[in-house]
C-alpha cells in the first residue's frame, strides 16, 4: 500500500472470509426479496372476459415476463449466496488448519531448541559477544529488522515447549499440553517461569496498589481518531508520575461511558518498588490478569466511579497495550472498544465481540514479545517504520517509540481501508455525541503487602 | 357492456396500475443489493463472480424494465376503458 500500513481483517487471513459472508449475506438477502416480490407478482389475476382492453392482455403478458426474469435473478442469487458462503466456510477451516501446522512447527522447533540447549551454550557466547562488539547504531539497526523481529516472535511462540523439553516432558504430551492444542502451556508458562526465578532473586515482587494521586485534566471533545486516542495516553515523565487518564462522558440517552488511556512501562529496573508500571507488570501482563499495572487501571477506575457495568472503551501503548487487552480479555467488563499501538498482545485472547484494533510495527521488539499474534477478529495494522532510517544517534529501539506509533496513527486515520474505517467509526462512535463528565488523569503506586490501603487481590 | 362493468373494470385496472407502481419501486431496491465489482477474486474467479453479479443485475433490471412497460400498457388500457363512457 502506498501509505505503507498492512492491513489484516483477521489475523493472518490471506481470503477476507468477512467480505465473503458480507457478500453472500447481501446476496441471500437479495433472493429473499426477489422471492417475495415474484410471489406477490404472481398474485395479480389478469382481466376476465372479453371486455378487457387488448392493453390490458398486454401489461399481464410484460408482468408474466417480469416474474420470470425474478425468478431468474432469485435463482441466481440463491445459488451463489450458497457457494459464496461455503467458499467462507472452507477458507476459514483451511486457514484454522494452516495456523494450527503451523504453531505445531513453532512449538516442534521450540521443543527441539530446548532439549539440545547445553549444544547451544558456546554458540549463544559467540553471537552474544559478536553482539557486543557491534556499535550502538548497529545493535539498534539489528534489533529493528523485522527479519529478527519476526524470528522472535515465532521464538516467544515456542518458548514453553523449550522449557518443557528442558523439563524432559515428551513432545507429544507438551504439544497437547500447548497452545496449538489445550492451550494449558503457552506464553504464559514461559513468562511465569522467568517470573518465578525472578522472583527468588528479589525481582519482580508483588504488591498491592493504591491510587497516589488524580489530576483534572483540560475538557476535550471525544476522540475522534486513532492519533487523537494515542495523543491521550498520558506520559508520566511530563504528567507528575501520572500513567492513566480516565475520561467519562454523559451519552443523549443518559448511560455514562468511560474511556481509559493506559501508559507504557515507566521503570525498567527488575527491582524497582512503588511502580506498578515496571517489568514485574509486563511479565504479569504475558501470564494472566492481576499484574500491578491492571490493578492500578481498577483501582483508579473505581477511584473514578466506574465499576463493571459500565461501558467502556481501552486505549494502550507498551505496557498499556497488554494491560488494556487483559482487561478486555477478562470478561469481567462491559468492554466496547480496544485500541493497542505496540503493546505485547499477541497471545491475550480478546473476545471477539469486543471490537479491537491492535497496531504493531513488524520492527518492533516489544510488540513482538507478545508472541504471534492470535486475535483473528481484531483488525492488525502493521508498518516497517524504521525502513530506510539511518541508525546513527537515534533512541533505542525507534520502531516502538511513541512517535513512530503516532505517525502510523495518523497513516490510519487517512487510511481508506474499509475495515480500519469501519471498525475505527464504531470505536470513535461510542462516546462520540456524549457530553465530557470528567478527565482525569490517575497516578497510581505499588504499596508493601503490610500496608492497609486497596491493593492486588483485595477488591 | 353496461357503464357499470365499465366501471368496475376501470376500478380494478387502477388498483393493479398503483400495485405496479410499488412493484417497480421494489425491483429499483432490489438492484441497490446487487454486489459491486470487488477485489476479493482474482483471475478466472474474478471473471465467474462478475459474470454472476452481472447476470443477476441484468435480470433485475430487466424485471424493473417489464414492470415499467406493464405499467405503461395497463395505464393505455384504463384510458381506454374510460374512454367508453
Amino acid at each position: 500500500m502506498p501509505d505503507g500500513l498492512i492491513v489484516s481483517g483477521g489475523g493472518d487471513t490471506a481470503v477476507e472470509t468477512v467480505e465473503l459472508y458480507g457478500v453472500a449475506g447481501q446476496l441471500e438477502l437479495l433472493w429473499r426479496e426477489a422471492a417475495a416480490l415474484r410471489s406477490e407478482l404472481g398474485a395479480l389475476e389478469a382481466p376476465s372476459g372479453l371486455s378487457a382492453p387488448i392493453a390490458a392482455w398486454r401489461a399481464h403478458a410484460e408482468l408474466d415476463r417480469a416474474v420470470a426474469l425474478v425468478h431468474q435473478a432469485e435463482v441466481q442469487a440463491q445459488f451463489f449466496s450458497g457457494a459464496l458462503a461455503r467458499a467462507a466456510d472452507g477458507y476459514d477451516a483451511v486457514e484454522s488448519s494452516a495456523q494450527r501446522l503451523l504453531g505445531g512447527a513453532i512449538d516442534s522447533l521450540g521443543g527441539l531448541i530446548g532439549m539440545l540447549a547445553p549444544a547451544f551454550i558456546p554458540g549463544i557466547a559467540i553471537t552474544a559477544a559478536s553482539f557486543a562488539a557491534l556499535s550502538s547504531a548497529e545493535r539498534n539497526r539489528l534489533l529493528s529488522d523485522p527479519r529478527v523481529v519476526g524470528a522472535v516472535r515465532a521464538g516467544v511462540g515456542g518458548a514453553d515447549d523449550a522449557l518443557l523439553a528442558r523439563a524432559g516432558v515428551p513432545a507429544p504430551l507438551a504439544g497437547m499440553l500447548g497452545e496449538n492444542g489445550l492451550g494449558l502451556t503457552g506464553l504464559p508458562l514461559a513468562a511465569g517461569t522467568l517470573a518465578t526465578i525472578g522472583g527468588i532473586f528479589g525481582a519482580f515482587s508483588p504488591a498491592g496498589v493504591r491510587v497516589a494521586g488524580s489530576q483534572p485534566l483540560p475538557a476535550l471533545a471525544a476522540p475522534t481518531g486513532f492519533a487523537d486516542r494515542l495523543s491521550r495516553i498520558p506520559n508520566p515523565a511530563q504528567q507528575d508520575g501520572a500513567q492513566l487518564t480516565v475520561e467519562t462522558y454523559r451519552m443523549p440517552d443518559g448511560e455514562l461511558r468511560a474511556e481509559v488511556y493506559i501508559a507504557g512501562t515507566v521503570d525498567f529496573d527488575p527491582w524497582a518498588e512503588g511502580e506498578p508500571w515496571d517489568m514485574g507488570s509486563n511479565l504479569a501482563n504475558a501470564v494472566g490478569p492481576g499484574s500491578g499495572s491492571y490493578e492500578a487501571v481498577l483501582a483508579a477506575m473505581r477511584e473514578a466511579g466506574l465499576d463493571s457495568d459500565t461501558p467502556v472503551q481501552f486505549t494502550g501503548y507498551s505496557q498499556g497495550a497488554a494491560t488494556a487487552a487483559r482487561l478486555a480479555a477478562s470478561g469481567d467488563f462491559d468492554v466496547r472498544g480496544l485500541v493497542t499501538f505496540g503493546g505485547p498482545t499477541g497471545q491475550i485472547e480478546v473476545p471477539s465481540s469486543v471490537p479491537a484494533v491492535i497496531v504493531e510495527h513488524t520492527d518492533d521488539l516489544v510488540a513482538a514479545l507478545g508472541g504471534p499474534q492470535t486475535n483473528a477478529h481484531a483488525v492488525i495494522v502493521e508498518r516497517y517504520a524504521t525502513e530506510g532510517m539511518d541508525f546513527d544517534g537515534s533512541e533505542l529501539m525507534p520502531a516502538h517509540r511513541v512517535g513512530a506509533y503516532g505517525q502510523t496513527a495518523h497513516l490510519m486515520d487517512d487510511s481508506d481501508d474499509a475495515r480500519l474505517v469501519a471498525t475505527g467509526s464504531t470505536i470513535a462512535g461510542f462516546t462520540g455525541g456524549g457530553v465530557l463528565v470528567s478527565r482525569t488523569a490517575y497516578e497510581v503506586e505499588r504499596i508493601s503487602s503490610s500496608s492497609s490501603a486497596v491493593g492486588a487481590g483485595c477488591r | 357492456m353496461t357503464s357499470s362493468q365499465d366501471a368496475a373494470l376501470a376500478a380494478a385496472l387502477e388498483h393493479q396500475y398503483r400495485q405496479l407502481a410499488v412493484f417497480a419501486a421494489r425491483a429499483e431496491r432490489l438492484r441497490t443489493l446487487v454486489p459491486p465489482p470487488t477485489s476479493l477474486w482474482r483471475g478466472a474467479a474474478q471473471r465467474a463472480f462478475e459474470a454472476a453479479t452481472q447476470s443477476i443485475g441484468t435480470a433485475v433490471d430487466e424485471t424493473r424494465s417489464a414492470l415499467l412497460s406493464a405499467q405503461a400498457a395497463m395505464r393505455t388500457a384504463i384510458a381506454e376503458v374510460e374512454s367508453r363512457a
